[in-house]
């Protein structure tokens, strides 16, 4: 495999596994895991295989502890594998980081790679020569960043005066300056206000379309996945749950849909009782029934125009609308029933 | 979201694969230590205040020096002319020779910050040595402040001992710099083990302060020390450059000390690397 063909990141067998010592809770505990070197194994990733092309944008979700962050470690070459191969862009990462670092990006969105006592501007400065940015790249690079991401008014602040949200934006910016071939963002909009995160995925979508950059994106924000990105890892205790398109994903997942409607009276409890009878009998659920307001949630085996012709039969309607089950109400209920859902769920390679 | 104009698409800054020259690689080193040293200048209270205790400090030894040179010179001790600007030029050293890489690190890795230098495409002990050179070049420059100071009282009593001791003091001094990093940089690895700076700070300072000379010159230790010393790289940082610089070590005694301090650097450079090497192996960036 070449730098310049193959996928970006390819990942066989990928295994960590950390030694933790053993500590007992309490004072005592702790006076004894002073003296004792006991150890565990701590498994983190178990045994990932996927791969990455060049240009993708793949959102890697899981809940706490599921193994996001150790693999993207072992992305960015800064934890080395117990076990497996993997190649990002042709180089092993843990044996060459160095000179990856030239062709990766990476945000970790709660370690800021800025110097925390000198001025943005400094940084960027600085970067620039780290990285020998040209001046034609660095002047897009730059200037498109700090258009779009509104970093005029904080280049000359030292960055340990700026807030989590300007400062996660100057830290962005800072790691795409060099125009990365790929981009591991590990949770880039956490703790940001809501006009925040758009600017972010805006700005990471538009340097995507420039420089046909491939991204890797962990987060627990599923804004983030449903907006960047087009396809989706979900790992769960270090293994991989799902990978596949968003739209597989929830073609899998999304098993009901709902049906809201609004009534022209208050709903009374015999409707209510009637609805949710019929409702029953097309396979679905009367999941709201207050004031004006009515919820059928039925399975995606259920037929729509009959779910819908017995409400209208069942109580006068004034609208209506069809919903499909959004993406966090999915992964949720995923988190949820993982040891119910796990032996489906979703193909791997 | 709205979807933006698809904008043109842009050369990136270099081939995917393709690598830095060794030119680049040192200007990107040098942009670290300017912003390091433009740094240093961000807390000026702190500054001043270490400065000031720094010199208060040395001047209770100097002190306690000249009260004990009052009763008479202690057999085997230096003449006083040559022990006092000893003391001054052995604090004036010893000054700018503080690095923060223990205290920087142990930061880092405690909030896995790590991560992000390790990310870098310069090699981390290159970056430690920028950022502690930065460190020399701004205490130096306050050290040097005491030194001019102390030479408007004692006048040529701290004048270098001829042009060619201050050359050999010169290169003995960069020696010495080096082997200072080298050693702080060896106890810096030791904090990926135990995430904390203050018992491995603790323990190089006390080696420092004893087998340095910094506050006498190691001729006047008891022998069961000296001999410790000699097999230590302390007395290389501080009580040796001190001596060249005093003409103390001319000739062929002076091109030996500069070989042994040039063996010093290499090994304990060499040795932090090799170490530092396999620690990252073994790493655990704290934090999720």
């Amino acid at each position: 495999m070449t730098f310049m063909n193959g996928p970006a990141l390819d990942v066989r067998d990928l295994a960590k596994s950390y030694r933790r010592r053993k500590r007992t809770a309490g004072l005592w505990g702790g006076v004894k895991g002073f003296f004792s070197d006991d150890t565990e194994e701590v498994p983190a990733v178990k045994g990932l295989t996927f791969s990455i092309q060049r240009g993708e944008r793949v959102g890697l979700i899981g809940e706490n502890g599921a193994g996001k962050s150790t693999t993207l470690k072992m992305l960015t070459g800064i934890l080395m594998p117990t076990r497996g191969n993997l190649t990002v862009l042709g180089r092993i990462p843990w044996k060459e980081r160095r000179q990856l670092a030239l062709d990766m990006g990476v945000v970790f969105g709660q370690r800021p790679q800025l110097l925390w006592d000198i001025p943005v501007r400094e940084t960027f400065s600085l970067l620039k020569t780290m990285y020998r940015i040209p001046d034609s790249v660095f002047e897009i690079t730059y200037g498109e960043a700090v258009r779009r991401l509104d970093l005029e008014p904080l280049l000359g602040t030292p960055v340990r005066q700026l807030s989590l949200g300007q400062r996660m934006r100057c830290d962005l910016a800072a790691s795409l300056l060099h125009a990365p071939a790929v981009v591991f963002l590990d949770e880039p909009t956490i703790g940001l206000d809501v006009s925040v995160k758009e600017q972010v995925r805006e700005y990471i979508l538009d340097m995507h379309q420039r420089f046909k950059t491939t991204l890797l994106i962990t987060t627990h924000d599923l804004k983030d996945i449903t907006e960047v990105c087009e396809r989706l890892l979900v790992l769960d205790q270090g293994s991989l749950l799902f990978d596949g398109s968003l739209r597989e994903f929830e073609r899998e997942f999304a098993r009901e849909r709902r049906l809201v409607a609004e009534l022209k009276n208050p709903i009374t409890p015999e409707e209510a009782g009637r609805l949710g009878t019929e409702a029953a009998r097309l396979g679905g659920n009367l999941v709201v029934a207050e004031g004006r307001r009515v919820v059928l949630e039925f399975s995606n085996e259920a037929e729509t125009p009959a779910v819908t012709q017995a409400l209208l039969q069942a109580v006068p309607v004034v609208d209506f609308s069809l919903e499909k089950t959004d993406i966090e109400r999915i992964v949720a209920r995923l988190y949820r029933n993982q040891a119910t859902h796990r032996p489906g769920l979703g193909k791997q390679p | 979201m709205s979807t933006p104009a698809p904008p043109t698409p842009l050369p990136r800054s270099r081939g995917v694969g393709e690598s830095l020259s060794n030119v680049e690689i040192l200007s990107g080193y040098l942009a670290l230590l300017v912003r390091s040293v433009r740094a240093a200048f961000a807390y000026r209270a702190n500054t001043v205040m270490s400065f000031m205790t720094g010199v208060f400090t040395a001047s209770i030894i100097w002190m306690v020096w000249w009260r004990v040179y009052e009763q008479g010179k202690p057999v085997g001790a230096p003449p006083r002319e040559l022990l006092f600007p000893y003391l001054i030029l052995a604090f004036c050293l010893n000054y700018a020779f503080t690095v923060n890489s223990e205290f920087r690190v142990a930061q880092r890795i405690r909030m896995g910050l790590i991560a992000t230098d390790l990310l870098k495409p310069l090699d981390f002990q290159g970056m430690q040595l920028a950022q502690s050179l930065s460190d020399f070049v701004f205490n130096a420059t306050l050290a040097s402040l005491v030194f001019m100071g102390s030479s408007a009282f004692m006048g040529r009593a701290l004048a270098p001992a001829s042009p060619s001791a201050l050359a050999f003091f010169a290169v003995g001094m960069v020696l010495g710099f080096l082997i200072q990093f080298g050693v702080v940089f060896l106890f810096v690895q030791g904090i990926f083990y135990t995430l904390n700076n203050y018992g491995i700070q603790v323990a190089r300072g006390a080696l420092h302060a004893t087998f340095s000379g910094l506050s006498a010159p190691l001729s006047m230790f008891p022998a069961s020390l000296r001999l410790v010393g000699a097999f230590l790289p302390f007395q290389y940082v501080i009580y040796k450059p001190v001596l060249l610089y005093q003409g103390q070590l001319v000739g062929a005694e002076a091109w030996r000390t500069l070989g042994e301090q040039a063996l010093w650097a290499a090994g304990l450079i060499l040795t932090g690397r090799w170490i530092f090497i396999r620690i990252v192996r073994s790493l655990e960036v704290q934090g999720g």
